[in-house]
């Protein structure tokens, strides 16, 4: 993929309170017509401790297939794992979870980190009862079956449903009362992280609001680190601290989550900040990014948005930029505003005067 | 022989209870069980109606080549004319009158008396008792037929759809595939020609060794088993195909559902995820199904009877039917129809016990 002196420009250590660094992940899917889906390639994220960071993208860009590779729930035989998934456990061990056996990874599955899917309509089994789909998680690690069974009213109160909601059957729910359940079962274990994949799909906006909420309250009250994958820039705005922003299997750029809103570097961010509708603005015709993701066999040569980017340079179409910390202290974004480049990772050309400099030769 | 359930979906905030509250004062499950049953009613009048008709509609007079093979064996001899005689048999066997006459004869007799009349087979042994003779075969014979296919087919159709990628999983798949279009009856006759003709296993005809009296004698009992071997294997060959491959379906669709993927997301073993959430979810609608197929096994089973001369009602079936013989063939007809009907009827009123999404509706639908 990439050669292994840039390595060290990838996800840079922060000290201490680092919990979890994706480095220069790759998930491929070998095709049955011999081609190889480079769905996740070359992805680099960190996430620190307590925080909750968002991961923003369009559909295709890699974003659940990522968050599945953490977790190593993607049961497909024709994958193929690169990379490292490096988890800082609580007793300062750390673990590539990239290179765990399926029963060793089973162990930090809901233990460590505990998954709020998409599509959680339909994650509970329509034939057992509410409890004992929240038991039967914590009994698989190592908790007793009747410690587990007077921990699930706590669990459901937690998330905000009644206690006897653990005798219904999942067809007996309402939709935000099923993405609770999920929910307690996320955190029946304490985890450290959890891992948010579209929580508020499919439910209302009252109720989505409520259950962002809710991951808020359980953030402050259990110092869990939330990883929220959504496409829905209202919810990051509102919910996340940090941003990755994921093109094209690759993270394209991160940062706080304000200053990438306020001032994005990558075009491909400021295409999507371009694209949140605000109150405040007059009413125009929002501006969407041009073009269509590519498709994961075949991914443009160079960086991979030059196709789509009003900014692209002759090099954009040779020579691939790597995720890397800005060098200077300040930087104008592409909407002209003055930032601190400080915290903010971006994989651009723009910023890179090395290469923009080559162009110009 | 729907499901008479419905699955419903509660929709929306409201919490669960309220509803049920509301519905509380006629009670959901007594409605259901009284709606249920009197479908059945329903149901068992009508195919019996339909029977009925279709046995008298049926072309050539029993009772005429009755007299007329009693007349060659030179046996009238009470009667004056053979029209004298000839109308003794009508009302003999119930063939008297407008069609109307004897339908409402034939019910009243049937429910007051639980008579079905005279054979023409073997006269004057009543149809019921040449009935009761016959049906222990069949029921052994089809119980164990049908049971040993849905249990086999159920656990080799889990296991293929759980390793759907593998080869050899295909290959049995496929192999099944062919199998579950063969009539019952053409693997019947490759089980005569092969196990028994050619390779001497196993008996080709009977239900029992002729030279032992029936008896409970374990002796009896391995001839039993013996001679039950072929024709249950000829049923289960194609029966387990059958299953196999549906359960494998409905296995490899919750394959692909959320709920397993999540359950693999809580860190549960996979024979954990197997065994709660694959075959729970696979195994309740099979249950419905199996009271479904019951009817096809048991009008295939009498050819399979015919092929081994196994002595149940199918047998008994074509050989009234050949001779004209209309209470046997209707009485033989009823009482399969009363059979499926009542175990559908049961597996109807336990479903609800079993599967949580089937939830009783008091109101008609």
């Amino acid at each position: 993929m990439t050669d292994t002196q840039t390595q060290s420009l990838f996800a840079p250590r922060t000290s201490g309170d680092v919990l979890l660094e994706v480095k220069d992940l790759d998930v491929h899917f070998r095709l049955k017509n011999g081609g190889l889906a480079r769905v996740v390639d070359g992805a680099s994220l960190t996430v620190k401790r307590n925080e909750i960071i968002g991961i923003a993208g369009e559909s295709g860009s890699g974003k659940t297939t990522l968050v599945e590779a953490i977790l190593g729930i993607n049961r497909f035989s024709n994958r193929e794992l690169g990379g490292q998934v490096l988890y800082h456990a609580r007793n300062g061990q750390v673990m590539d979870l990239a290179a765990m056996s399926q029963n060793d990874i089973r162990r930090v599955r809901l233990a460590e980190i505990g998954y709020v899917p998409q599509g959680s309509m339909n994650s509970l089994s329509p034939t057992m009862r509410v409890a004992d789909q929240i038991i039967d998680g914590m009994v698989t690690h190592g908790v007793s079956a009747r410690d587990a069974r007077r921990k699930v009213p706590e669990l459901l109160s937690r998330v905000g449903l009644d206690e006897r909601v653990m005798r219904l059957y999942p067809h007996e729910l309402s939709g935000g009362m099923k993405q609770r359940v999920i929910i307690a079962i996320g955190i029946s274990m304490e985890p450290s992280i959890i891992i948010a994949d579209e929580p508020t799909t499919a439910l209302d906006v009252n109720v989505q609001r409520r259950i962002l909420a809710t991951l808020m309250r359980l953030r402050d009250e259990m110092g869990v680190t939330i990883i929220m994958v959504s496409h829905d820039g209202a919810v990051h705005a509102e919910l996340v601290d940090r941003l990755a922003i994921m093109y094209a299997g690759q993270v394209v750029e991160t940062g706080g989550v304000r200053p990438m809103l306020k001032a994005p570097l990558h075009p491909y961010t400021k295409g999507l900040t371009d694209a949140i509708p605000t109150i405040t603005a007059k009413r125009e015709r929002i501006e969407g990014i041009r073009g269509a993701t590519p498709s994961p066999d075949n991914w443009p040569q160079g960086c991979r948005f030059h196709n789509r980017c009003q900014f692209a340079m002759p090099q954009c179409l040779e020579i691939p930029p790597q995720l890397v910390q800005l060098q200077t202290e300040h930087v104008t974004s592409l909407n002209g505003t003055e930032t601190i480049a400080q915290d903010r990772l971006v994989s651009c050309h723009l910023y890179d005067p090395a290469v923009r400099g080559a162009g110009n030769d | 022989m729907e499901t008479d359930v419905e699955k419903v979906q509660s929709m929306g905030n409201e919490p669960p209870h309220e509803d049920q509250k509301r519905k509380a004062r006629v009670s959901p499950t007594a409605a259901y069980v009284l709606r249920r049953f009197g479908l059945y009613l329903i149901t068992l009048w009508g195919s019996l109606t339909a029977s009925f008709f279709f046995f008298r509609l049926l072309p050539g007079d029993p009772v005429r080549a009755y007299v007329a093979q009693l007349q060659q064996r030179g046996s009238n001899t009470t009667f004056e004319s053979s029209d004298a005689m000839l109308a003794h048999y009508q009302k003999e066997f119930g063939l008297y009158g407008s069609l109307l006459s004897q339908y409402v004869n034939y019910f009243r007799r049937l429910f007051l008396h639980f008579d079905l009349g005279p054979s023409v087979l073997s006269y004057p042994t009543p149809a019921i008792d040449l009935i009761t003779r016959a049906l222990p075969w069949t029921i052994g014979l089809i119980g164990v037929a049908t049971l040993l296919g849905w249990v086999l087919g159920m656990l080799l159709g889990t296991l293929v759809g759980w390793n759907r990628n593998r080869t050899w999983a295909e290959v049995v798949t496929n192999g099944a595939l062919g199998f579950s279009h063969l009539p019952a009856y053409f693997v019947a006759l490759f089980l005569i020609i092969f196990l028994s003709y050619r390779w001497r296993l196993l008996p080709p005809n009977g239900a029992f060794n002729t030279s032992l009296n029936p008896e409970w004698s374990m002796e009896f009992i391995l001839s039993v088993i013996k001679y039950g071997t072929l024709p249950v294997l000829a049923t289960v060959i194609v029966a387990v195909a059958n299953w196999m491959l549906s359960t494998r379906a409905l296995v490899v669709s919750i394959l692909g559902e959320d709920y397993l993927t999540f359950a693999g997301a809580k860190g549960l073993p996979a024979r954990r995820v197997l065994s709660a959430y694959v075959l729970r979810n696979a195994w309740l609608p099979q249950i419905a199904a199996l009271g479904m197929a019951l009817g096809g096994v048991v009008s295939g089973n009498v050819l399979i009877e015919r092929l081994f001369r196994y002595p149940g009602v199918g047998s008994l079936l074509i050989d009234s039917v050949m001779v004209k013989d209309v209470n046997t063939a209707m009485a033989i007809v009823s009482i399969l129809i009363i059979l499926v009907l009542t175990i559908n009827l049961i597996i109807d009123l336990t479903l609800p016990l079993i599967d949580p999404r089937v939830k009783l509706t008091g109101a008609g639908g």
